[in-house]
């Protein structure tokens, strides 16, 4: 089998549908195991921050949900490229069940993050900080894309509008990241993904990666089951769906 | 217990909430999506395209 026929089979409603019902319960019950774990290691188990005190435990929370917000919107992005450039339709249902995924993670990542900033820098929120300001646009554009599509009557244009506007949001998710480099903020610099490795004492790294395998997990998951209801929607004409209901 | 872990307890119950609310909308949805299509199957012993999304 070539490249482009396996491409073309991974691509197909029909394929994702299958794949997609058989990988969903290793998928959930997995991330839960991992998620219980990762918390349970972060709350209980990890020492308190000599300078944050216990407050820092939110972390356990916060970080994945922010890593998540911007995933979730980078497949919106590539989704919604797919669908716009190729006319891939897998491309545009992917883009639609991704959206509220992302855009309830960046909800966790805002309101985790103002909870913490109470106890840290005395305040909830802060206008004119760059990271802050740039999670909070990135809730927009989730938002701005949810109500295009479902307030433009055509499916087809729909899809089309709507992934011009995750495409050129996309442009937020760099500036989301290096926000903290690039402008004074208040909050920190990055503690994972930096030159020299983590500043993270190990006792409190491992439950954090724990933690962001287990919420990466229930995202595939939360995305995988929105997808397959997407295809039942999108595909409710098709030969291969009569076949399954039939069954 | 320190004044702290009222910001933690807060947070992790609003997440989860957040989340098992969403799981559960998620659930429905495909639920509904599924018996609509076996209603209309039903009804027409054919699958008619279903232009409506929620």
């Amino acid at each position: 089998m070539n490249i482009i026929k396996l491409f073309h089979q991974f691509i197909s409603p029909r394929f994702v549908y299958w794949l997609s019902n058989v990988i969903i319960p290793y998928v959930f019950v997995l991330a839960l195991i991992l998620i219980a774990f990762g918390l349970y290691q972060g709350i209980f188990i990890a020492p308190p921050d000599y300078l944050q005190g216990d407050a820092y435990r939110i972390i356990y929370i916060h970080v994945p949900a922010a890593y998540l917000s911007l995933l979730g919107y980078v497949i919106l992005a590539v989704s919604s490229f797919l669908g716009f450039v190729w006319h891939i339709k897998i491309g545009y249902y992917a883009a639609r069940s991704v959206a509220g995924i992302g855009a309830i993670f960046t909800v966790i990542a805002l309101l985790t993050g103002a909870i913490w900033g109470k106890p840290m820098w005395g305040t909830y929120w802060q206008w004119t900080d760059p990271r802050m300001m740039s999670e909070l646009f990135l809730l927009f554009l989730y938002l701005g894309y949810m109500a295009l599509i479902v307030n433009i009557r055509n499916i087809d244009q729909a899809d089309r509008v709507g992934s011009i506007l995750a495409m050129i949001g996309l442009i937020n998710v760099p500036i989301i990241h290096y926000s903290v480099e690039w402008w004074s903020s208040i909050h920190q610099g990055p503690s994972i993904m930096r030159e020299g490795g983590p500043s993270i004492a190990p006792e409190m790294l491992y439950p954090l990666l724990t933690s962001i395998l287990g919420f990466t997990l229930l995202f595939i998951f939360l995305f995988l089951y929105r997808l397959n209801t997407m295809i039942l929607l999108r595909e409710s004409g098709a030969r291969w769906l009569k076949e399954i209901i039939d069954e | 217990m320190s004044n702290y872990w009222l910001y933690v307890i807060v947070s992790y119950t609003i997440s989860a909430s957040i989340l098992i609310i969403f799981v559960w909308i998620s659930y429905s949805q495909r639920a509904r999506a599924w018996q609509e299509l076996k209603k209309l199957e039903t009804k027409t012993g054919i699958i008619p395209k279903i232009n409506k999304y929620d």
